[in-house]
């Protein structure tokens, strides 16, 4: 009777699981409603202190006190949440306004941390940096639990701490953030804090300063996004980045990402050492070459055009592939590149070819298009 | 003396199989809880996460190519490129592979997206069959390339996407599904979390009796067909919360080819698609693992719940039998090809649960079964056998089934917000049970015979009735 008694006791479990689930539709229905109960009474409240706000009176001590107490409750922030997107939607500047004037409730809030769990913790988080709370302003306590919330194991968690923390526009605190994640050794993805960089709500330029006084102390995935960063958000290290792509003792990830910065802003000191790359892979890493090849499609002129075709007869795909598009770029008459459509490699020519079937294509679509 | 000796002999392997299938389905209840509870649990902690802003959104995406393989698809092709035109994502492009068609699966699609001949060199990194014809849209949202070749099979149509994908991830999708409009969000995630990730599995869910309207339900409802209806139910159960347990410890051994997300520099380091299976999606999967293992290579095979692709179920018996059967001899092809990873430590939770699993509960469960029921009719015969005992056994069994695919139909319906009406939630109750008791033991009959006429049919895409999905 063993193997009855067994299922007899997943069936009870299982049974439970279905109520379970039945207080769970209970459970969000009344949530649900009990959060736009909540939103209504909030925006109310919301309301005659944004009117107070017009009327060049401050927001009440009252109502202060009435958040620090209200706003403790996940529930509440939620609705608190639900209440600021309505309001924002339909009168922001005298929202944004309001939340600037509350901002030391968040504060009082991170200062008691009332939210437990990390999940909870996220929340508040997020709403920092939605809300704007820190934004040109760096709250020591709010920046505290953020800096806390970078040693959680969870992507998202870091994730959120630094959105909040770039919304603060405070340089340092960036700097410092960066580091506390390169150092836990965690992963986190290039692209997201690339991303993220350039959310940064402060100057971008001092930020790039800042970041690049401290590039020395970084390790290698994150000096990779600090260039990145560098690169998108406007340049202006074009010495610094050429004597770091000179420097053979640098990774050869750091040197790739300098390539790709010279691609997008043309420098004329970088031009022999693209050219040298393109021609000859550094190190039997084919990735210079081909990196190079496409870098110097911003670098017009005969000599770059005698050395992307001579990379058009690389036994690499890649190279081939972005020399062709390179050239592509250059808009050549089919003459300048008979040598190639004529000549013997068939790679070449058959890449080429693409190329400009491909850019034809193009052509033909636009004219065809409606005006 | 003779007579006594032969009902000893029986007694002692009746009751030897007693002891063999008491350990048989306690080991199957325990899965079966397990993934339903962990399963129903990780959805409501997903809901929580959603709802507390602990998923965000990204501006920037890893790039992918999405992969269509398609072999006769005419009435569905123009319809489903037109559908991942309309997905929430900045960066991909699109490759339908016409696999030697006998309809005009690529006119139709040349027709209607203006595209141009080209010639492409093709890097073949993969085996696959030559192409004939390539073609290009790009005034689209993003690009469309289509190319022709013969025919090979779906394996060899999706290496030919793989040789012509220009992103480092690419995606597998079939040619009458509908993916989801955050579904492409959603299955990179687990890429921009772990770095080690080098495939992800979407969820696949039936979309006959779904109404969507640009790529998002606008209402959910039951299939009206029953068969169909009851599929819901089996892929709630057997789908969707065993995958989440799986995914648990790293052993995933399926991601469906309806949609998954794989890393191409490993796919291809492991050979690509193996073009002599019928099961390509397991295999490709399975063999990742072997490789990854043997080269001691860090990674991780996830599995994205909240990724969702709609399909279509056959509604048929003949084409579920169809369906089936190709699943089965699939499963028997990547199972006996990776024979190694049984019982192997190397291969950790991966050789001693999922394999294990898949050996005893999918691979050889209609034998098992059929041995069973054999046994009984012995039993029987000798007069052994407890008839009211075996009723209250196989009554507790499928109501025990039952439940848990409740639990798990419930648990998704409610975690995503979809909302079903009265009647579907009674007809739900109701045909759990018949799906447990009886298209359970159809879907047996159909694997214990998935091997008749297997040399003659093994490379065949297999046809199953299309019907056009309802997009608005």
């Amino acid at each position: 009777m063993q193997i009855e008694t067994l299922i007899y006791a997943y069936l009870a479990i299982c049974c439970s699981m279905i109520v379970f689930n039945c207080v769970c539709v209970f459970v969000f229905r009344r949530r649900s409603r009990v959060l736009h109960r909540h939103s209504s009474h909030l925006e109310e409240q919301i309301r005659s202190q944004m009117d107070r706000l017009a009327a060049g009176e401050s927001v009440e001590e009252s109502h202060q006190m009435f958040l620090q107490k209200k706003l403790r409750s996940t529930g509440n922030l939620l609705a608190f949440d639900e209440t600021m997107e309505r309001l924002l939607e339909r009168c922001p500047e005298e929202a944004w306004r309001y939340l600037r004037e509350i901002s030391s409730v968040f504060t009082y809030l991170a200062m008691e941390n009332h939210y437990r769990s990390a999940m909870k913790t996220v929340y508040f988080a997020y709403i920092v940096k939605r809300y704007r709370i820190i934004e040109g302003k760096s709250i020591h306590v709010i920046m505290e639990l953020m800096r806390k919330l970078l040693q959680e194991p969870s992507l998202y968690c870091r994730e959120s701490a630094l959105q909040a923390i770039y919304s603060s526009g405070d340089c340092a605190a960036v700097v410092q953030a960066l580091q506390t994640v390169d150092e836990s050794g965690r992963f986190h993805h290039a692209k997201l804090l690339t991303d993220g960089l350039l959310n940064f709500r402060g100057e971008q330029r001092e930020l790039a300063d800042a970041l690049w006084r401290s590039f020395d102390s970084f390790s290698v995935p994150m000096r990779v996004v600090i260039l990145d960063y560098i690169r998108f958000s406007g340049g202006e290290k074009h010495e610094e980045l050429l004597q770091l792509l000179a420097d053979r003792r640098q990774d050869d990830e750091v040197r790739f990402s300098c390539i790709r910065y010279f691609g997008r802003y043309p420098y004329e000191p970088a031009y022999p050492l693209l050219l040298s790359f393109a021609e000859r892979a550094e190190d039997n890493r084919w990735e210079y070459a081909a990196i190079a090849a496409t870098a110097l499609s911003a670098y017009p002129g005969e000599h770059t055009v005698e050395v992307l075709k001579g990379a058009l007869n690389s036994s690499n795909w890649y190279i081939r592939f972005n020399a062709a598009k390179s050239l592509e770029s250059f808009h050549l008459s089919y003459l300048a590149l008979s040598d190639v459509m004529e000549g013997n490699d068939r790679y070449a020519r058959e890449i080429l070819q693409y190329r400009l079937d491909m850019k034809n294509a193009r052509e033909e679509e636009k004219e065809a298009a409606p005006v | 003396m003779m007579m006594d000796g032969l009902m000893d002999t029986i007694k002692a392997f009746l009751n030897g199989v007693g002891v063999f299938f008491v350990c048989y389905l306690i080991g199957y209840s325990t899965f079966l809880f397990l993934a339903v509870v962990v399963g129903a649990s990780e959805l409501y902690r997903t809901r929580q996460e959603i709802l507390l802003k602990n998923i965000q959104e990204q501006n920037y995406y890893v790039p992918v190519s999405i992969i269509v393989p398609a072999h006769n698809e005419e009435l569905t092709v123009a319809e489903t490129v037109r559908s991942l035109l309309a997905l929430d994502y900045n960066v991909y492009e699109i490759i339908v592979v016409d696999d030697g068609s006998k309809d005009s699966t690529a006119q139709t699609l040349i027709d209607a997206f203006g595209m141009h001949s080209i010639r492409r060199p093709i890097r073949r990194q993969v085996p696959c069959q030559p192409e004939e014809f390539l073609y290009i849209a790009l005034d689209q949202k993003v690009p469309i390339t289509l190319v022709r070749k013969k025919n090979g099979g779906k394996a060899d149509a999706l290496n030919m996407g793989i040789n012509l994908a220009q992103f480092p991830y690419f995606i597998c999708i079939d040619a009458d599904s509908v993916l989801q409009r955050d579904s492409l969000r959603e299955i990179v995630r687990p890429v921009l979390e772990d770095d080690n990730v080098v495939a992800v599995g979407g969820s696949v869910r039936p979309c006959n009796g779904v109404e969507l309207e640009d790529g998002q339900v606008k209402r959910y409802r039951l299939p009206k067909n029953l068969l169909a209806c009851m599929q819901v139910l089996e892929y709630d159960r057997s789908f969707l919360a065993a995958r989440i347990l799986f995914d648990k410890f790293n052993g995933s051994l399926i991601i469906s080819g309806a949609f998954g997300l794989f890393k191409k520099e490993t796919v291809i380091a492991c050979g690509g698609y193996d073009r002599t299976t019928m099961g390509e999606d397991m295999e490709l999967v399975v063999k990742l693992h072997e490789y990854c293992v043997s080269n001691d290579l860090p990674y991780r095979i996830r599995y994205a719940t909240n990724a969702i692709c709609w399909t279509q179920v056959p509604e048929r018996l003949k084409d579920l039998c169809t369906q089936r059967r190709r699943w089965h001899i699939g499963l028997f092809q990547s199972m006996s090809r990776h024979r190694r990873l049984f019982g192997n430590l190397k291969y950790g939770a991966v050789s001693f649960v999922s394999y294990l699993y898949f050996l005893l509960y999918e691979l050889l469960s209609p034998y098992i079964e059929l041995f069973g029921v054999l046994t009984m009719v012995l039993a029987f015969c000798v007069d052994l056998l407890n008839v009211p005992f075996m009723i209250l056994f196989l009554l507790i069994y499928a109501v025990f089934s039952s439940v848990l695919s409740l639990t798990a139909f419930f648990s998704r319906v409610q975690t995503i917000d979809l909302k079903i009406s009265f009647s579907d939630g009674v007809k739900a109750v109701l045909l759990c049970l018949f799906e447990v008791t009886c298209l359970r033991f159809v879907l047996a009959f159909i694997r214990t015979t998935a091997f008749v006429g297997y040399r003659k049919k093994k490379m065949n895409w297999g046809s199953i009735e299309r019907k056009k999905i309802q997009l608005k």
